[in-house]
């Protein structure tokens, strides 16, 4: 059985006399086990997915089950098997304390005392937050808080957790902790189902990723093949000591492009230019080399990012590329 | 069995939950212990003095209320109100702000059922504002301004009667409150054209005729009316059966209706997205 299956999901909404398509037919599935990304541009339709999933919603048409479970028949049953996390400062209460909270919502899950108990103080000590289980959730730094959000979306231990932009506005190193915390949930068996606006993120920790754009899904693979299979141009740098006029003219016949050239302080010539396919350019390039007696000293080729697979598919750029947090 | 179980552990979670930041602001018995104290007395001295020097404004009051002891009517009728009121409002009102905040939805999330929230409110109102009722009574009986004649078994009769009625009302104005952002407005107005027509302040009796036979209708005059007969003529229940029957068979019709409201709402809450303020 899928963990998430979802087919042709429609919904519109009606905002200020003006029709939106937030989803536009939309189907994909997730293997129990595996970490799937949801990437897409503002509006794209992330979040409308997660809360049909998370039976905040109902479809206009299509379906969506989670482990078996319909989400518009079986709601209850639904809201049982998953952990949620949704976008926000707020899905905490912060009058109360990171204990309170967490057996507050134990008890909306049903869970027995005793074992509710035992559940969150391992959490608690899993997360390293055990310290401050007796603080005030508005005294907590937001990479804090947002590790005792993933605590209260495991308190059920659901077979299926999904996370709305989980790292969205934490400093580089909490959102690194945070990845690292997603990835040991996965190795507990859970299945997740994340949206961010990351690439690095997505490709960090996804085993599948669908990009959406526009209520649609525009691609769906693993985030190496999404890659590989990319049809653009990639930069291939070249250096040696001994380049001759003739070796740089016989690569632009070769490949029909421009090359650029330029000398480093250790009078070392490096030259570059675009691929338009990768196949056996590298195994051309060695072998004009050799004809030509030129010494390589190295040979880059730039892979595309996921970022590439995303400006290629939905022609939009991201604007949030927390550089840094890499 | 399940679902019902699950549905009173939620709400009584949220209720707890509720009473625990309650009384995290200090401010608490301000508004649970001091106002129900110092409020009915403004009320008091203005009926004193609408009574003038030699009280000839008494018998008036005498004709339209049934009773001179108009000290007794009117603070059992405020603060018999306020208690009402915090039932009736507080679970919509916070329910609201809980959209407003943003928790709203990730509270929805939970697998119990989603008027256990609205209930649990309407337990802690219960909880908060019964005691703070109680003490003040005791204490205007204590300083003979109310002169307490009834039975308190009954008055609880009346009071566990009138609660279907109220929570009823709870749950349907907790729909209104997410299928509309003017939650506030309706509160204002609604709890004004109440306090006139239940006779909570001033006897029905100074209503036009027609108005008189609405505020009979409500169960909350019939209520209003059960507990100063109680309290201050000592009457007992077997007085006001009628009124009993009346206002638990417009409760229960009102609770379940009000649950199918809800339910509904829900169902147009989650149609539209509603829920995170669109
Ligand atoms: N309840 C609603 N009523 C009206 N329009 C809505 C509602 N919810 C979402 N939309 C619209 O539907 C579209 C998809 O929104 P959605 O929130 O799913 O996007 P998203 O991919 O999560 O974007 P973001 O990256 O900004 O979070 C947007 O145009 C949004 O304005
Ligand atoms: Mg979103």
């Amino acid at each position: 059985m899928k963990a998430i299956e979802i087919n042709n999901l429609v919904k519109r909404f009606v905002s200020k006399n003006e029709k939106i398509v937030a989803l536009d037919d939309i189907s994909f599935s997730i293997d129990e086990g595996k970490i799937f990304s949801l990437l897409g541009p503002n509006g794209a339709g992330k979040t409308t997915t997660i809360k049909i999933l998370a039976t905040l919603l109902l479809p206009d048409s299509g379906q969506a089950k989670i482990c078996g479970y319909d989400v518009v028949k079986n709601d209850l049953l639904v809201r049982k098997t998953l952990g949620t996390v949704l976008p926000g400062e707020r899905t905490l209460f912060w009058k109360l304390t990171v204990k309170e909270n967490l057996a507050y919502f134990s008890d909306l899950y049903g869970l027995n005392p005793k074992y509710s108990r035992k559940r969150i103080e391992y959490l608690l000590n899993k997360f390293e937050i055990n310290d401050r289980k007796d603080t005030y959730v508005e005294k907590l730094s937001t990479g804090l808080r947002q590790r005792v959000v993933l605590c209260r979306a495991l308190l059920s231990d659901p077979r299926v957790i999904i996370l709305d932009e989980p790292t969205l506005g934490l400093d580089p190193e909490a959102s690194r902790n945070l990845r690292n915390i997603i990835k040991e949930i996965k190795d507990e068996g859970k299945t997740i189902l994340l949206t961010t606006h990351y690439m690095y993120e997505a490709d960090e920790l996804s085993d599948m990723v669908a990009i959406i754009n526009k209520g649609k899904i525009v691609s769906i693979d693993t985030p190496v093949n999404l890659k590989k299979n990319l049809d653009i141009e990639r930069n291939i740098t070249i250096t040696s000591r001994n380049f001759t006029s003739n070796f740089i003219e016989n690569i632009r016949q070769e490949f029909f492009t421009e090359v650029k050239k330029e000398i480093n302080e250790d009078g070392i010539l490096k030259i570059s230019f675009y691929l338009k396919k990768k196949d056996d350019a590298l195994s051309k390039i060695i072998k004009i080399a050799s004809e030509h007696d030129i010494i390589v000293d190295n040979i880059a080729l730039s892979e595309p990012t996921l970022e590439d697979v995303f400006i290629n598919k939905t022609g939009k750029k991201f604007a949030e590329i927390e550089v840094s947090a890499k | 069995m399940k679902k019902i179980k699950i549905f009173f552990q939620a709400s009584f979670a949220t209720a707890k939950k509720d009473i625990i930041s309650i009384l995290r602001y200090k401010t608490w018995f301000i508004s649970v212990l001091v106002w129900p104290i110092l409020m009915p007395y403004t009320f008091v001295f203005l009926a004193k003095g609408l009574a003038g020097p030699t009280n000839e404004g008494i018998d008036n009051f005498a004709r339209l209320s049934g009773t001179t002891d108009y000290s007794s009517f009117i603070i059992l009728g405020n603060l018999t109100w306020m208690f009402l009121n915090m039932i009736m409002w507080d679970g919509g009102l916070k329910l609201n702000s809980s959209r407003r905040i943003g928790i709203l939805d990730t509270l929805w999330t939970a697998p119990s059922p989603r008027l256990a929230y609205v209930f649990g409110s309407a337990i802690s109102s219960i909880v908060i504002n019964f005691s703070p009722i109680v003490i003040s009574t005791a204490f205007f009986s204590m300083v003979k301004i109310i002169s307490f004649k009834a039975n308190i078994f009954d008055l609880l009769i009346y009071t566990l009667s009138i609660l279907p009625f109220i929570i009823g009302f709870l749950f349907i104005f907790s729909s209104l409150t997410l299928r509309s952002k003017e939650a506030n407005l309706v509160v204002h107005a609604v709890r004004v054209i109440l306090s006139i027509l239940c006779g909570l302040q001033l006897p029905i009796g100074v209503l036009p005729l027609f108005l008189q036979k609405i505020s009979l209708s409500i169960p909350i005059t019939l209520y209003m009316n059960c507990i100063r007969d109680s309290i201050i003529k000592g009457q007992g229940i077997s007085y006001h059966i009628n009124s009993l029957i009346y206002i638990l068979t417009i409760g229960f019709i009102t609770f379940i209706a009000s649950i199918v409201v809800f339910k509904l709402t829900e169902k147009k809450v989650k149609n539209k997205g509603l829920i995170s303020g669109y």
